[in-house]
Formats: C-alpha cells, structure tokens, sequence
C-alpha cells in the first residue's frame, strides 16, 4: 500500500527502504550505517523534488500536518540530514577522524510524532 | 601600544585591547595536576554562581529535574514548586543522606512531592518534611528543621543558576556583571530546543572549552564542512572581528562571515522555504539583526561566542544559539553537553530547515571534539609543559588568567 500522497509515489521505494523514519537519532543512524550508493540515490533523487516536497508540505502548518503526509515529511527530513555530510565529503558519515557516534548521547527533541518509541 | 613582555615585537589587535593579559606561553599544569584541579573544585567552582540549564527543563509547577554535579560533590535536585519559583536542594534525605530521588545520573519528571526510597520521609515541592514514618519511634525529631539542603539558585533570561556558598559574596546579577547586560537583550524565548547530545570525555574541563573559545582551527579542523562560511577573502584566517573581556570572567567573541560563500543546494531550499539555516548569514535576504548579538556592528559577521565563566560557552547568532556544558569530573574526565536551539518552527517547512542545521552542526561539533582526548592523552606525558597562545587565541589566555586569579586567591 502506497504510503506518500499522489503525486509522488515514484518515491515509495525510499518509504520500503527505511528511510522515512520518526526520530533524529533513528535517522541518523539510519544514515550512518548506509553505503554510499544508498545515501547517493537518496540525495541525488531527492534533492530535485525538494522543492514539490516542501512546497505541498507547507498546505498545513506543521502543528496541523495530516497523518498521511507524515511520511512524506520523514523523507524530507531524511534528505535534510544526509545532505550537509553528503554535499561536503560524498559519503554517509564524516571521514576520520570524527568524535565516535557511538560515545555522542542524544536526546531529541522537536515533536511527539517524531520521536521514535 | 607596546608590547611590554616582547618590545621587539608590537601587540596585534586585542593584544592591544587587554595589554595587561601578557603575550607569553601559558602553563599546561592547570589541565594536567589534581592538587590545581581540587583547589579549582574549592576556590572557583564551590564559590561561584554556576549556569545549570535552562528553566524550560523544569516548565510546569511539580517539574523537576536531577543533576549530577560532580565537582560541587553533590547531586543537584530542581524544583518549581507549586508557586511557580525554582528552587534547588541537595538530592539527599534528612534522615541518612539516602539520595530522595534515586539513580545515578540525570534524571527528569513531574511530582507532587518526593518520598525518600530508603525509609519513605516525603517532602513536598518547597522541600519541606512533610511525613516520617512511624515518627513515634524517633527520639527528638523536630520536622520542621529537617527540611531539604537547599543550594542558593538564582535564573537569568531562563537560565538557572547555582551557588554552592552558604551566603554567596555577590548576587547573580553581580557575577554577571556587564557581560549579561550586553547579552540581555537576545530572544532566547524565540528560538526551542532540538538537540541535546552529551558525552563523558577523557580531558580537563578547560581542553574541552578551549576548543570552542577560538576561531583559529576553522581552516584547518574544519576545512572542508565550515571553513569557507567563516573566511572571508579580506580575513583568511577568521581573525575574531570584537573581543570583550570581563572582569567577572565572562568573555564575548565575534565571528567574520564570508560574503561571498555559496550555500549548497540544500541550504539553499532552508533558506527559500524557511528564511533561515546555521550558515545562512551573507545569504539570507532578511537579516534578522537581532539584539544581544554582534556588538561591534560589523555588516560580515556570523556569530557570538559567549563564555559564562567558569565552564558553559554560549553561541548566539540570528539563526541559532547553543550551551555547551564542560562539567569538571576530575582533573582529565568532563562530562560535556551540548543543547542546540533554532527558531521555533511554524510551518513544516521550517521543520525541515531546521533538520538540515542540526544535522550540519553535528559534523562540525564531531569535528571539533575528536582534538579533546587526543589533546589531554598526550599533555598526561609533561613532555609539552606550554602552550602557545596567538592574538586570536585571546579568549584562551583570558580563561587561565581568570581560573588562575581565583585558585590563587587568598582564602
């Protein structure tokens, strides 16, 4: 079953993939344990469909964003994070040597529906 | 001005500013020897107003929050009582010092009240006994002076702070003195909290804060992630564009911004559907100019640092601001915690924008701590015994100076 709005069912296979995921660490991690061909395919496909993405996000405002778009909006989110790392160095992580992930508790934030259980 | 430790050789810009600093290497004997870091914990740290987070952990009446303080020795219960007011106490039980809310490190909820794990005394949210458990059995128990150890605990613009003194020798406002006045004005209450990431690091507390109180490691340690946002052509080296100094300790710094830096693709749809991102500056069409910040009025500037003396650097600029906490533990551990806050976000496009800021500071921040532990791990050898310290290190050398004046104090 499709999970994005139409128009942009042509991206499921990212939703299949775990990528769209509630919570920054989740994602993160997510990210991190990619090869670089996934977060490449991400970026590269992503990034010309930012725009539309954003674009038919902002119909609500984010404290009365539907269910349904939320999926769309992990994506988004997905892009956003991968982005500063992969627009610098074209891999999913920093290269060495970098303060380890795994030492870097974090606590996040924003809003309930996007904090992972 | 001349340079009265070198006349050979003349002061640079905030050499000039703060003369009386000195030019010459510092000592690396601060960072390295226990009998230094024990006199820091009695002289500085236990008698001093100490930034403990923001009043937004705590937010409703029976909020509380639990902080480990390792180098007041003691853990550190907050409270907002029924009345609105914050207050701070000694997490220990009157009865046998059991601590009332028990674990061992920090730790978060809501409460009507705290009953001690070990034989049930309650204390209600002012910390006052409220009950022993058959009280006929004790022998002269006068409740009513058996209320929680409280720790002097004063906020400023949402910041809470704590003094360890059983009279503290100034008010908060004095030990903030016109450090706080200049920042005052920032809408801390404009920006919400996105990240926390903590970390226990194997360095001395002021390792971990030097690395965070200069500019000169952008071209290099950051070379390739922030470098060129903060290198503009006519300032290749990020020299800081304002120092200010305080007597209190407290110090201030101004950051270049890089004009003609180009944003990438995705901060550039941060910027388009939400007006702002970290490394927006030259970039974005609105400025926002916000108070508090960039005191010298400089049209190529990109952020403040703020050091809160003794331990918390503060960043502020008009697209974020972030705490860094460097916590003594002991003379080469510091438990280290970072809060990152951006512009409350309305629509979902400013969420996303704020993705991409958190997620670019993560890099640069990952960057800068892996220099800590290899830092301290080669200083433990005494084969470097100073460092050496340029003008734009300033903020370095005010820092020791500082640290150094109070471990030297006369009792």
């Amino acid at each position: 079953m499709a999970s994005l709005p139409e128009g942009f069912n042509d991206l499921e296979r990212f939703v299949t993939a775990g990528w769209a995921l509630p919570g920054g660490a989740a994602r993160w991690k997510r990210r991190v344990t990619s090869s670089t061909a996934e977060v490449k395919d991400l970026y590269e496909t992503l990034l010309p469909r930012m725009d539309e993405m954003m674009t038919y996000l902002d119909r609500h405002l984010l404290a009365d964003l539907p269910e349904a778009d939320r999926p769309l909006l992990y994506l988004a989110l997905a892009f956003m994070d991968v982005a500063p790392t992969w627009e610098v160095f074209q891999a999913a992580d920093l290269p060495e040597p970098a303060f380890e992930i795994e030492r870097m508790h974090m606590v996040e934030r924003p809003f309930p529906w996007e904090v992972s259980a | 001005m001349g340079n009265p430790e070198n006349p050979e050789v003349p002061l640079r810009r905030w050499g000039q500013k703060y003369p009386e600093l000195g030019t010459h290497p510092l000592p690396h004997e601060p960072n390295i020897s226990p009998a230094y870091f024990e006199k820091e914990r009695e002289k500085l740290f236990k008698r001093s107003w100490l930034l403990l987070c923001r009043e937004d952990e705590i937010p409703d009446p029976g909020s509380y929050a639990v902080k480990q303080v390792e180098i007041l020795e003691t853990s550190v219960l907050l409270v907002r009582g029924d009345d609105g007011v914050v207050r701070a106490f000694h997490n220990s039980c009157r009865h046998r010092g059991n601590k009332v809310v028990m674990g061992s490190g920090e730790k978060t909820g809501e409460s009507k009240g705290f009953v001690c794990g070990f034989h049930g005394f309650t204390y209600d949210l002012q910390g006052c006994l409220k009950s022993v458990v058959d009280e006929e059995d004790f022998y002269q128990l006068d409740k009513s002076r058996l209320n929680l150890k409280s720790i002097n605990c004063e906020t400023w613009r949402g910041f809470i702070f704590i003094n360890r003194m059983d009279t503290p020798t100034e008010t908060l406002t004095e030990a903030l003195g016109d450090w706080a006045k200049d920042v005052e004005p920032f809408p801390f209450e404009d920006f919400e909290l996105v990240d926390v990431y903590s970390s226990r690091v194997k360095c001395n507390w002021k390792i971990g804060l030097d690395a965070f109180q200069e500019g000169y490691h952008a071209l290099t340690l950051h070379g390739k992630t922030a470098a060129g946002v903060f290198t503009p052509k006519d300032n290749p080296f990020s020299h800081l564009i304002n120092v200010d100094l305080f007597s209190e300790g407290h110090r201030s710094a101004s950051f270049p911004a890089n004009s003609e830096f180009e944003p990438s693709p995705s901060v550039m749809l941060a910027l388009k559907h939400a007006g702002n991102n970290i490394y927006a500056y030259e970039a974005a069409d609105e400025k926002r100019n916000l108070p508090g910040v960039n005191r010298s009025g400089a049209a190529d500037w990109s952020f403040d640092i703020n050091i809160v003396f003794p331990h918390v650097q503060l960043l502020a600029s008009d697209a974020f601001y972030v705490t860094q906490h460097f916590w003594p533990i002991s003379v080469d551990e510091t438990y280290w915690e970072l809060r990152q806050y951006l512009p409350k976000s309305k629509t979902v496009s400013d969420r996303i924008a704020q993705q991409n800021s958190q997620a670019a500071l993560r890099d640069v921040i990952r960057e800068d701590m892996v220099t800590l532990e290899n830092t301290q791990s080669v200083l433990r050898s005494g084969a470097i015994s100073h460092m050496e310290l340029n003008d734009s290190e300033i903020l370095v050398r005010h820092s020791y100076c500082k640290v150094d004046e109070r471990v030297n104090a006369p009792d």
